[in-house]
């Protein structure tokens, strides 16, 4: 949707074609972080911080409200080794813009009522945000659409061919669409929609559980809560590491678990049990809550974990915004603007290099 | 009955109107009305309001593939402590 958004902004002509309606794939499953500030500063870091400017100055303008939140988030520390990683973080970070601060265990406990007592301290991040993902992906098809973007709803993309001209045809079966330039961003689907044009793209799903609790008003958290440590095997079950917050409702959200390549989206009850328990470390209180429901999202993760961004080294036309895994709300607005200007101007800015889909599809 | 009075889904407080819209606006299955307008999220997960979302849709769009008719099931059935999903003996 980003990328449609760009290019109807550069004036060029826009057709979303989708299988379901603007919810139906990961971004209207997932949660709305935006994440800046990380273990591991980075490209995604850059990424990310491109584009909270990006949603900032939609935000702020003509895109009405998604409840663009700059709410921060907390990384807690468990061990002593942990918040020396972090001080020393916290010390290469100085004068580079992220606004990361050391709290000890007793300024957590003051801003976070109800954290264990047995934490190190928390690391806050203070550029985090969180957005509302309907109202933005809502807010995109409304912007699109005013500026002559077209939509195709609940229509499938079953074959595309070149013609002689140059031209893709894109078949649905409901409809057959013109045009020079295609751009798979079909999220998990990456991979199948690429193959119809005979390229391999490498994105496969990272399947993640989201644990969702009664509406605890009296537990609402401040700002997110995430973990210091990677996701790390737990006993049975997938690696899981913990994310909790607090949605709009009340409700809380507990996360999050890490699968492999598995593309099935059922609940596995070991998995389910090593995220709560994980999360129980860092707020015992959830033990007295109640969960409601349970579900899981499929992450398009690509090979190496960065997303894919720019021209097929094939396919001249055929463009690739896609295993975001992940961090795709974080990142894209700037991977859309990346790619429109690529589209429109044939510019490539230094940092789609790094993201090039020639790095697994060479000619 | 004024629709934005009539309460589809009393878990979440989602009027008739607010599900009307989401149709309106495109969505043509309920776990996109779902998605949009929070009815099927509550406490019941949709045992309540499921079929009347259903029914709206059917109403407003006409016949439904199963595939668009009915909420993904999530689990639990019903509302269950974290601390009883942790000490549920593994069957
Ligand atoms: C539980 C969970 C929590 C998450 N939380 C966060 C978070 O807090 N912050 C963050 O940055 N990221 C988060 N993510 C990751 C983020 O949601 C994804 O990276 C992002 O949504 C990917 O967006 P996308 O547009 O690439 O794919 P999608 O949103 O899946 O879009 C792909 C679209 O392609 C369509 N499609 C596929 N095949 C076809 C076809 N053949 N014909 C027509 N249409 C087709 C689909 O219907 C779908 O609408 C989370 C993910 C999960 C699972
Ligand atoms: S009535 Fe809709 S979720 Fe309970």
């Amino acid at each position: 949707m980003c990328v449609a958004y760009y290019l109807v902004k550069a004036g060029l002509r826009t057709l979303n074609i989708d299988q379901g309606y603007i919810t139906a794939g990961t971004s209207g499953a997932g949660n709305g972080n935006i994440i800046v500030g990380n273990r591991q500063p980075g490209l995604l870091a850059e990424l990310a911080r491109r584009s909270l400017l990006e949603y900032e100055r939609m935000g702020n303008g003509e895109m009405g409200d998604f409840e663009l939140e700059r709410n921060g988030s907390y990384l807690l520390l468990e061990t002593e080794a942990q918040a020396e990683e972090a001080r020393q973080l916290i010390a290469r970070q100085e004068g580079r813009g992220l606004s990361l601060a050391y709290l000890s265990a007793g300024e957590l406990a003051e801003a976070v009522p109800g954290v264990s007592a047995k934490l190190a301290g928390a690391v806050y991040c203070r550029d985090d945000c969180s957005l509302n993902p309907l109202l933005f992906l809502r807010a995109l098809r409304r912007r699109i659409q005013d500026h002559g973007g077209g939509f195709a709803f609940y229509e499938k993309v079953g074959k595309i061919q070149r013609t002689p001209s140059g031209l893709f045809c894109v078949y649905t079966g409901a409809g057959t669409y013109r045009s020079p330039v295609v751009v798979d961003c079909a999220g998990v689907q990456a991979r199948p929609i690429a193959s119809l044009l005979g390229e391999q793209v490498p994105v496969a799903p990272n399947k993640g559980h989201i644990v969702v609790t009664e509406k605890v008003p009296h537990l609402r958290i401040p700002a997110k809560l995430r973990d210091w440590a990677d996701a790390s095997d737990s006993q049975e079950g997938e690696p899981v590491n913990t994310v909790i917050e607090s949605t709009a409702a009340g409700n809380l959200l507990i996360g999050k678990s890490e699968a492999g390549t598995e593309s099935s989206a059922s609940v596995s009850l070991p998995t389910v049990r090593a995220i709560l328990d994980r999360a129980l470390r860092f707020l015992p209180c959830l033990r007295e809550v109640k969960v409601i429901r349970i579900y899981t999202g499929l992450r398009p993760r690509s090979g190496d974990g960065l997303p894919i961004i720019g021209a097929s080294a094939i396919t001249a036309g055929l463009y690739y915004a896609c295993g975001h895994g992940g961090d795709g709300v974080s990142s894209a607005p700037e991977t859309g603007r990346l790619l429109s200007r690529r589209i429109a101007e044939g510019r490539s800015e230094r940092i789609m290099r790094e993201f090039a889909p020639a790095r697994f599809i060479k000619p | 009955m004024d629709s934005d009075k009539l309460v589809v889904c009393r878990c979440e407080d989602v009027t008739l109107a607010e599900v009307l819209a989401a149709i309106r606006e495109g969505a043509r299955d309920v776990n996109s009305i779902k998605r949009l307008t929070r009815a099927g999220m509550g406490l019941c997960q949709g045992c309540i309001c499921e079929s009347l979302l259903e029914g709206i849709l059917r109403a407003e769009c006409g016949a439904l593939p199963a595939a668009k008719a009915f909420l993904t099931a999530r689990p639990p059935l019903s509302p269950i402590g974290v601390i009883d999903i942790l000490n549920a003996k593994t069957s």
